[in-house]
């Protein structure tokens, strides 16, 4: 085992892949002689080279979409989009082209790309780089999103993302990009689709993606002391969800709480909460509630930004009104 | 000074003022006044000013990511500029913009942009309506070399030269997209040859001539006016910061500090101080002068964001839908 | 004028630095723009510039010490400028944005309109209360805004007495509680849930009392006494093993004929009312019969009845005989499909042929439940009681 941050952990994930497996080639804005701007291709321009670290023009529908040709073609790509919200720069290409080629053409064609996308607020960046948009890919058939929230599940989760044979989008939560943990020195992967509970609990389930996880991990240490035991689940893929895991924590514990960054029309909350109430109706002891970033675009000043994002106080507060 | 008292001076000043603004930056970035992220136009001033100098107070310009010069050029208040990249509630977005989202519809100016190529339709488009209004207007498109990149800068180039809009197209050519060389992400020198395949006049000019993108502007934008569509004007500068102020050793990382200290030498500034001296008799004193008035702009600036009130909280909730307006 | 260094933020990510190395020594000349030191982060190392042009006059914050952002770490004077004193601490106008007026999502509930029957429970709360046939109207909600939630279903006890009669002087007012509950709860889901229907039929008893009396003579020396009542459980119960259809039991959409004949016998007690069962009731001999059912009935008062000898039950009979009672509509005991009245023996003259007689006659009274049984079936097998009863002979036959 060795501690490391969540970009780390990425780091070494491409680094492993791409030495395991030469198909496997990494491409996007600034990602080889500058190391991405987060620093998650560091080395690799170094190590592989510039025809398998490719810097591309700032050209997101051009990067997707080469993605896309590379894999169809027999490669592994790994692209790079800055920020999720450029991903709307490149939505043709995910959405109309590499989602649908399998299904489209008789399930012949198998598209294995990732797209790598931070995401998220903390940084005073605004409305056009901070938004958490999973709910827009989560709505696509024949795509996968995954969302690790520690540096285990980044390492494990963005191998089992390169080794799949479809399109993964691969959401990273910038705030969490410098947190530490543990992570073994072995090979190995955690399994897409499969959720993790992050904290055992009887009264609530507290479910999160991102950088959530640790506020709601917080919340529920603050709740103990007020005797409220929580669960925490994170899904780790919202899509597809692991349903089975969430259904029977909601079993247990009667209520559901579903912390998100992402705003609340629409958001992955209202999926979650939707179905958890069709499957689970007659175990809720309590209405679902979402604990969900405002309906407001990300202003820039912090305290404002700070103010439209759930808080550990507000996933405090809001739970004990369950009770 | 105004442009038409005294063109010269209005470009000394204007030029020196987004300099010592940006130097402010750099100063108030460092000491953690400033949140988010700044992308400074040091050494690149004199496209932002050649180009605004042809303009009219209605005409409209769209910017970029390094949008405080253009900002500044197109007659900015530098108070609320300063007070938005404070994240202050006397800033021009009330503190939800910052420093990649200003905008002063009043004087024309549609707009920094966080997206790469973002605001290359939105020009179009401005130049769109301003034909269909036939309101004589012109819109100047700033953006950067990588962001010919995108899809948007062709499909709307196309638009444009298809319905002859009154658009002029600036290319601020610094060399780099981020980290990324222009060598390193395009085949070709010039992007102003992009024109040929829209049917419509690219020029290449050197961008540090503040005289030369005047003229080249100028011309473009008088076409533009009289309906024979828009032009490529594409300026080949430099950017003597990083990409941001958090890009270490200034870009260290994917350029030579040597080339920056080349660039230094063709300081757009310094070149204009020549020329004013040779041509028009001006002396170091008027120099020293000007630039301690330009300073005392800078200061009070800084001063009044600094002293300025945070947003209230509620703030955040509001502007979702149009209001009918803050100002 | 002394110009300050402070520690810079590289970036949007950084809070703290450490000074890798200083390029300049204190006191020596700088220009603005020059690298002045080294900072490390836990992304970069990066060169700091100096701020001003002069003189390093004062290095605050040594190599190797990690400092926040913005922290003054340095002092450049003008060349000839002596270095103040003091360093004037930042006089930041620190400008807290106002309490947060701010609404977080409003979690209002739709307000359905007013409707007495409408009652605020959980789901999981109204699904316990269904288990455990609780009434949600009785239940005190503890959750948000009143709202009945699982612990409140599983914490109810069940009110001792609902609205309470007027009483007055001289009343007796007595909760219903215990056996008399279960009674009254039993009997009225058996009245409510089963359409009944009961046939009476007048039965000529006298064979029946020769047979008792000619047994009583054979047993007498064995020192065991058969009843009237034992006859008569021993031919219900043959009649029973012949007509599967009444020793039933219905549950819910299910009707299940018993191979077993359990006959329940109602025995009254000062305040209410047990049926121990006598299993196998035909199978049994006449004289088990009778101590058995000597014995249940000694329990039965004694209240030391055991629950396996109230359970299981198939067919009930209940004696009113010995009240005076001629005839009456028993209730059938739930989940049995019918039960069997016996009234009192009384002589009658009683038409034979062409001549009146005088006869020991009673009265049985057979109530069904007409969801599962039809009037002619249930005939049927009082006809056959009949039979047996007049004729015990006939029981061979069977």
């Amino acid at each position: 085992m060795a501690q490391m941050k969540l970009v780390e952990a990425l780091n070494s994930a491409l680094r492993e892949e791409m030495e395991r497996d030469e198909r496997v080639f990494v491409l996007g804005e600034d990602v080889g002689l500058y190391g991405g701007i987060f620093g998650v291709t560091q080395g690799l321009y170094k190590q592989f080279g510039p025809e398998r670290v490719i810097d591309t023009p700032i050209s997101e529908a051009a990067i997707a979409g080469a993605a896309v040709g590379a894999a169809v073609t027999g490669m592994r790509p790994v692209a790079e989009i800055m920020f999720i919200d450029f991903i709307t720069i490149a939505m043709d290409q995910l959405v109309n082209q590499a989602a649908k080629m399998c299904y489209m053409f008789g399930g012949n064609v198998s598209v294995p790309m990732v797209i790598r996308v931070p995401a998220g607020t903390g940084r005073s960046a605004a409305a056009q780089h901070s938004q958490s948009l999973e709910a827009w890919l989560m709505h696509i058939p024949g795509l996968k999103v995954v969302c690790p929230s520690t540096p285990y599940d980044a390492k494990g989760l963005l191998k089992s993302a390169i080794r799949d044979d479809n399109p993964v989008v691969f959401i990273e939560n910038k705030i969490t990009y410098n947190l530490s943990g543990e992570v073994p020195d072995e090979d190995y992967t955690i399994p897409i689709g499969k959720a993790d509970i992050k904290r055992e609990g009887q009264d609530v389930t507290l479910l999160a993606t991102g950088n959530m996880v640790h506020y709601s991990l917080k919340a529920a240490d603050e709740l103990q002391q007020e005797g409220i035991s929580c669960e925490v689940i994170d899904p780790r893929t919202l899509r597809p969800i692991d349903y089975e895991t969430i259904i029977n924590s909601v079993v247990k514990t009667s209520r559901l709480a579903i912390v998100q960054e992402a705003c609340r029309t629409a958001g992955p909350g209202c999926e979650f909460a939707a179905t958890v109430q069709e499957r689970a109706f007659d175990y809720l002891d309590a209405p679902i509630i979402q604990i969900a970033g405002m309906d407001v675009p990300i202003p820039f000043n912090p305290k404002l930004e700070k103010t439209v994002v759930p808080s550990v106080e507000q996933i405090v507060r809001e739970v004990k009104a369950l009770f | 000074m105004s442009k038409k008292e005294n063109l010269n001076q209005w470009f000394y000043e204007t030029m020196l003022k987004i300099r010592l603004f940006e130097e402010k930056i750099i100063d108030v970035y460092a000491r953690g006044l400033m949140p988010g992220l700044a992308h400074l136009y040091i050494g690149e001033e004199a496209v932002a000013t050649g180009a605004c100098a042809t303009l009219e107070p209605s005409d409209y310009i769209t910017s970029t990511h390094r949008g405080h010069g253009h900002c500044i050029a197109k007659g900015g208040d530098l108070n609320k500029m300063m007070a938005e990249l404070f994240g202050k509630k006397t800033g021009y977005c009330r503190g939800k913009g910052g420093s990649m989202h200003i905008a002063d519809t009043s004087i024309g100016i549609l707009g920094a942009n966080g997206v790469v190529g973002g605001g290359i339709p939105i020009a179009t488009g401005a130049a769109l309506s301003s034909k269909l209004r036939k309101s004589n207007q012109v819109t100047i498109c700033f953006f950067g070399d990588a962001a010919s990149n995108q899809g948007s800068f062709h499909e709307s180039i196309n638009f444009a030269s298809v319905h002859k809009l009154p658009v002029i197209y600036v290319v601020e050519n610094n060399q780099f997209g981020i980290s990324v060389h222009q060598s390193r992400h395009q085949n070709i020198q010039d992007i102003a040859d992009r024109a040929v395949a829209y049917g419509i006049e690219g020029k290449v000019i050197d961008g540090n001539d503040v005289l030369a993108v005047k003229d080249a502007v100028g011309q473009a934008v008088a076409k533009a006016r009289s309906g024979e569509g828009p032009s490529i004007i594409e300026c080949k500068t430099y950017r003597w910061r990083g990409h941001h102020e958090g890009d270490p050793n200034q870009g260290a990382r994917y350029r030579d500090p040597k080339e920056i200290d080349d660039w230094k030498k063709k300081c757009p500034i310094a070149r204009f101080e020549k020329y004013l001296k040779s041509e028009h008799g001006y002396t170091d004193e008027t120099f020293k002068a000007t630039r301690a008035k330009i300073q005392q702009l800078i200061e009070d600036a800084v001063e009044f964001a600094r002293s300025s009130p945070e947003p209230d909280l509620e703030v955040a909730l509001q502007d979702v839908y149009y209001e009918g307006g803050r100002n | 004028m002394a110009t300050e260094v402070v520690m810079p933020k590289l970036g949007l990510t950084m809070t703290e630095g450490t000074i890798n190395k200083w390029l300049k020594q204190v006191g020596e000349e700088v220009k603005k723009g020059e690298p002045l030191l080294e900072v490390s982060t836990d992304k970069v190392v990066t060169e700091v510039e100096a701020p001003a042009p002069g003189v390093l006059a004062k290095i605050i914050v040594p190599e190797g010490e990690t400092v926040e952002v913005a922290k003054v770490i340095g002092i450049i004077t003008a060349l000839g400028e002596e270095l103040p004193d003091i360093l004037a601490p930042e006089t930041e106008t620190k400008s807290e944005p106002k309490a947060p007026k701010i609404q977080e999502f409003e979690r209002t509930m739709i307000q359905a309109p007013p409707a007495k029957e409408r009652i605020k429970a959980s789901p999981k709360a109204k699904k316990l209360a269904r288990e455990k046939g609780l009434d949600l109207s009785q239940i005190k909600g503890t959750g948000p805004g009143g709202r009945i939630v699982a612990r409140d279903v599983e914490n109810f006890t069940p009110p001792a007495t609902g609205p309470l009669p007027p009483v007055t002087a001289g009343d007796e007012s007595v909760e219903l509680q215990g056996m008399r509950k279960v009674i009254a709860e039993r009997m009225s889901k058996s009245f409510s849930e089963k359409p009944h229907v009961t046939l009476n039929s007048r039965v000529d008893v006298s064979a029946l009392q020769k047979l008792r009396n000619k047994i009583n003579e054979h047993l007498e020396s064995k020192g065991i006494k058969v009843t009237f009542n034992d006859l008569l459980l021993k031919v219900t119960a043959a009649a029973l093993a012949h007509h599967r259809d009444l020793n039933a039991i219905v549950e819910g959409n299910r009707l299940v004929k018993r191979g077993a004949v359990n006959l329940g016998l109602a025995v009254a007690l000062d305040d209410g009312l047990v049926v121990p069962v006598i299993k196998n009731a035909d199978r049994l001999p006449l004289a088990d019969i009778a101590s058995l059912t000597k014995e249940l009935i000694e329990k039965a008062r004694a209240g030391r009845l055991k629950p396996d000898e109230l359970q299981g039950g198939t067919f009930t009979l209940t004696n009113l005989g010995m009240y005076g009672i001629e005839n009456f509509t028993p209730i059938i005991n739930p989940p049995e499909v019918a039960i069997l009245g016996v009234g009192q023996i009384l002589k009658v003259p009683v038409v034979e042929g062409e001549e009146i007689a005088i006869k020991p006659m009673m009265y049985l009274s057979l109530s069904f439940d007409h969801r599962v049984i039809d009037g002619a079936q249930a005939a049927v097998f009082l006809k056959t009681l009949k039979e047996l009863i007049e004729e015990p002979r006939l029981i061979w036959l069977l």
